[in-house]
């Protein structure tokens, strides 16, 4: 995970798997800028498998960042995140715009 | 290849797709008046609406979503046979067909569509409302709502919905994932033998992140499904999570009442109402979508903003019983 500053937010890579095996690690990479009154931009490019534990730290992180008001952008979801995204219907909720890749929708 | 290059490539495959799926549609269409039962001919009509509204979806194209979600909503009720092939109806899918195209080829040649295809669209689908709400009153007929709600409330019993698939409402214990089960995973087995109509991830217990045991599960699902597989079958695709999880499962057709008791069984989560009802299979979406509207058509006149289960009941929409278990429930939940 890279973090490369750019004020008033950062932006975060998370690679390889999200999910129960690693969420915990993730977690806590993530929580240390929202509890710092920063933003993120949050590059998926690199999420190779993502499971429930994943979606939903991804829904906690919203919510932490728009309780306290700071931008959050979910950018570049690989394609595992958007076959999870549609299984649960969750495009919307997010409403970050997602791209589809070839192969991503069968 | 860099995002740019990426989203071209993608859209370009969106286009051929469309432009592929919309002359099958048309070939269709053409022909159907000889077959106008062959459920495989009216499958692949739904599909070409479904696959052009799930692709628009995803390039944030709203305008072919909005359009073509209707449109899918009157191919599912040709489907399930509750709307008969006329020759009407063969020449509205015809113009849904060329709009579509019309919407495509601006996509293609990256112009927003002028105000006239808007125009174009929205009477079409003022046009294809029709097919799907004959039972609403007309404008400004609207009734009182309290004395409706008590009026029906007896009734409730006997009568059935027009939902024709079955509901699942899924709710798993907070140790499920610790436990080595991924909830989603049983979703997708769901997909081996049915498909899913809708589904709706309640994220409402989700809490903040600061707050979140990331190991512990928060989600629930309440899923319209599509199958030809009884109970049992379905039942049995969550043995292995059935002491960590509260299942119920209401077949196609239910009677409003057994909705009713999902709705007041759901633990207390903050749902909204339409959320409720379209969950419940009670309405369809575009039920739903053409009561919003109301809504915001008064709110637009400066009157006092209804909730939506008011507007609802007064359209006729659902069953007042219906909308009172839900009302008791928003009222329930904004007490605590």
């Amino acid at each position: 995970m890279n973090q490369v500053s750019s004020s008033p937010s950062v932006l975060i890579s998370i690679d390889g798997e999200m999910s129960v095996f690693t969420i915990r690690d993730i977690a806590t990479r993530l929580l240390e800028p929202l509890s710092n009154g920063v933003g993120m931009e949050i590059d998926l490019t690199g999420v190779t498998e993502i499971d429930s534990a994943g979606l939903q730290l991804m829904i906690a992180v919203k919510k932490m960042a728009s309780d306290h008001e700071l931008p959050l952008r979910f950018v570049g979801h690989s394609s595992s995140v958007i076959r999870i995204l549609d299984l649960c219907d969750l495009v919307g909720f997010f409403g970050d715009p997602v791209f589809i890749q070839r192969g991503a929708v069968s | 290849m860099n995002l740019d290059d990426a989203l071209v490539e993608a859209l370009s495959i969106f286009l051929v797709e469309s432009r592929e799926l919309l002359e099958q549609m048309e070939s269709i269409l053409l022909h159907i008046e000889q077959t106008p039962d062959d459920i495989d001919t009216l499958n692949a009509l739904f599909r070409v609406a479904h696959t052009i509204k799930g692709s628009a979806g995803l390039f944030g194209l709203d305008h072919i979503v909005g359009f073509t979600h209707v449109a899918e909503s009157v191919l599912d009720k040709v489907r399930c046979g509750e709307l008969k092939i006329t020759a009407d109806l063969i020449a509205r899918l015809l113009e849904v067909r060329d709009h579509l195209s019309r919407l495509v080829e601006y996509v293609a040649s990256h112009q927003d569509p002028s105000a006239e295809v808007h125009t174009d669209g929205d009477v079409l689908v003022q046009k294809l409302l029709s097919y799907l709400v004959q039972d609403l009153p007309k404008e400004g007929n609207s009734i009182p709502i309290t004395q409706v709600a008590v009026l029906e409330k007896d009734k409730v019993e006997d009568s059935t919905t027009s939902s024709t698939h079955w509901h699942i409402s899924l709710r798993f214990g907070r140790g499920v994932l610790k436990n080595g089960m991924d909830p989603l995973a049983f979703i997708r087995y769901l997909k081996t033998f049915g498909s899913i109509a809708r589904i709706i991830t309640l994220t409402d217990i989700v809490p903040p992140l600061s707050e979140l045991d990331p190991e512990d599960f928060y989600l629930g699902f309440e899923i319209g499904f599509e199958t030809s597989a009884d109970k049992a079958m379905i039942e049995d695709a969550f043995a292995f999570v059935r002491d960590d999880a509260n299942i119920r499962i209401l077949p196609p057709h239910s009677k409003i009442s057994e909705y009713l008791s999902l709705i007041q069984d759901i633990p207390g989560e903050d749902l909204r109402l339409g959320d409720l009802l379209v969950q419940c299979g009670t309405l369809t979406a575009n039920e739903l979508t053409s009561a919003l509207k109301a809504q915001s058509a008064i709110r637009d006149s400066g009157q006092v903003t209804p909730v939506i289960g008011e507007v609802l009941l007064a359209q006729q929409v659902v069953r007042p019983a219906v909308i009172e278990a839900a009302l008791e429930k928003q009222i329930g939940l904004s007490l605590r």
